[in-house]
């Protein structure tokens, strides 16, 4: 690993394993996969996005099934099928364009991403970790952003 | 042809050089001082490249990790708009 390859994972896993402290996360792994970190059965990965902190939410019991925290907040309801909907409509129009611009930006910040899971943690544990149909109920609300 | 890998840091730097594959490697302190306007150009162009040389394309986290509005989400988006289709959920898959 050349030394800015050494400084930019210097780089994210300092700015996790701050994130994953200050929300009083047990640390489990750090490793070229990220960072992952638990709370209860709710296991939280932490991996980097040009910069961007990703926040992936995986249950203790499935941790091969893993999805993006944002996915999870709209299976919960709270993040609006129609915001994602619309949210997904514009980033559609944004990438289908040629004009230069910028780019909507992210559906919800890391932060708020992190507060939400951890004040909800126990709805999120019941809904998403220990329940089993819940991989399949986010593979359609992934497949419908996708589509 | 080649393969071109997509994904979320650290891992897809560290499978594109373990496949001697092509991943958009911009110097950090370049790639930060740009606009996203202009992130999202060069960005675009490395897509563009690796279709046009129908490179093989692997993903190494599956799109449910994909976050809403990250780079590897447009990433994704611009290659079904452009006739890829993404199928399967399971982590390191390839595409083409």
């Amino acid at each position: 690993m050349n030394h800015p390859m050494k400084e930019r994972m210097r780089d994210f896993e300092r700015l996790a394993l701050e994130k994953a402290k200050a929300h009083n996360l047990q640390i489990e792994t750090v490793d070229e996969r990220g960072v992952r970190a638990t709370l209860d059965d709710l296991v939280f990965e932490f991996t980097q996005d040009h910069g961007d902190l990703v926040v992936s939410l995986a249950s203790r019991h499935r941790p091969e099934a893993c999805f993006a925290a944002e996915f999870v907040a709209v299976m919960l309801g709270d993040i609006e099928p129609a915001e994602l909907a619309s949210y997904r409509d514009s980033l559609d129009r944004f990438v289908a364009s040629d004009a230069d611009g910028n780019p909507p930006g992210l559906l919800r910040d890391t932060d708020w991403l992190l507060d939400w899971t951890c004040a909800n943690s126990q709805r999120v544990i019941e809904q998403f970790c220990r329940n089993p149909d819940a991989p399949a109920q986010l593979d359609a609300i992934v497949g419908g952003y996708l589509e | 042809m080649g393969i071109a890998v997509l994904g979320h840091f650290p891992l897809y730097t560290q499978v594109s050089d373990k496949l001697g594959a092509r991943h958009l490697d911009v110097f950090a302190p370049h790639w930060h001082a740009w606009s996203v306007a202009q992130q999202w150009r060069e960005n675009r162009y490395f897509l563009d490249r690796a279709l046009a040389r129908n490179d093989r394309i692997v993903l190494t986290h599956t799109p449910r990790r994909a976050r809403p509005g990250s780079t590897y989400d447009r990433e994704l988006r611009y290659l079904r708009n452009n006739g890829v289709l993404i199928t399967g959920f399971n982590d390191v898959h390839v595409l083409l």
